[in-house]
């Protein structure tokens, strides 16, 4: 049973810890030319969202949006919670092995687009409200079985995600 | 702006203050694919054209008279 979102967590850090694969160097957000590659640890390169969110100050798309890496959906990924009431699972997990893409952070502390609720997640998390960014992406979601592909919002910060959310279908 | 309710259901689970309340009424502004369209904690947001998140009905129960 999940019981609080510290262990929401834990399980969902080696998932969307955002890594650009070993002495990559180079995450695919916009801007920072020049700087690819150049690292020669073997050890995957973590980029804290507040990272980049501070690079978005100077380096943002012209929309606004800061694009982050397309991630892979592992098998423990999932979207929404254990169901507390009755103990049953909420059968919403992203399709193992598919892309998660158009990662976009559409709303932060830089954006001129705010996150209305940051002293909610503050106060939840312990990370301060300026460095949560809300994304956005294109999942594929199993639901009773079926594949649908989904828009999902989640809250990110630090690399952890919160909250993760079905917008849509897509169709 | 104004949403038409299709119906008001009661969120039983796991409280989160950035998505759904245990024991709180929801409106139902769709239904999409089965799903429970509704305005969570989150709110009204303008910088959206479709408003809301989607939601498992499994996760509610329905309020028959509100």
């Amino acid at each position: 049973m999940v019981k609080d979102i510290d262990y929401v967590m834990s399980m969902l850090w080696g998932v969307f810890t955002l890594d650009g694969g070993p002495g990559s160097g180079n995450h695919n957000h916009a801007g920072r030319p020049g700087k690819v590659g150049g690292s020669t640890s073997t050890k995957p390169k973590v980029t804290h969202l507040s990272s980049v969110y501070k690079k978005g100050l100077t380096d943002r798309t012209k929309d606004g949006l800061i694009p982050l890496l397309d991630r892979t959906a592992k098998s423990n990924d999932v979207v929404k919670w254990l169901d507390e009431k009755t103990g049953k699972v909420v059968n919403l997990t992203l399709q193992p092995g598919s892309k998660i893409t158009d990662i976009k952070v559409f709303a932060a502390d830089e954006l001129k687009r705010k996150i209305d609720i940051g002293y909610v997640l503050e106060a939840k998390t312990g990370i301060s409200r300026s460095e949560w960014g809300k994304v956005g992406g294109h999942g594929t979601v199993r639901v009773n079985g079926e594949l649908r592909g989904a828009t999902l919002h989640w809250f990110e910060a630090r690399g952890k995600v919160y909250s993760r959310k079905v917008k849509g279908w897509r169709k | 702006m104004e949403e038409v309710v299709i119906k008001k259901v009661r969120y039983r689970g796991q409280s989160d203050p950035v998505s759904l309340i245990h024991g709180k009424v929801y409106d139902v502004i769709g239904i999409e694919k089965g799903w429970y369209r509704l305005i969570d904690e989150e709110g009204y947001d303008e910088y959206e054209d479709v408003q809301g998140y989607l939601y498992p009905p499994e996760m509610f129960d329905e309020v028959k008279d509100a």
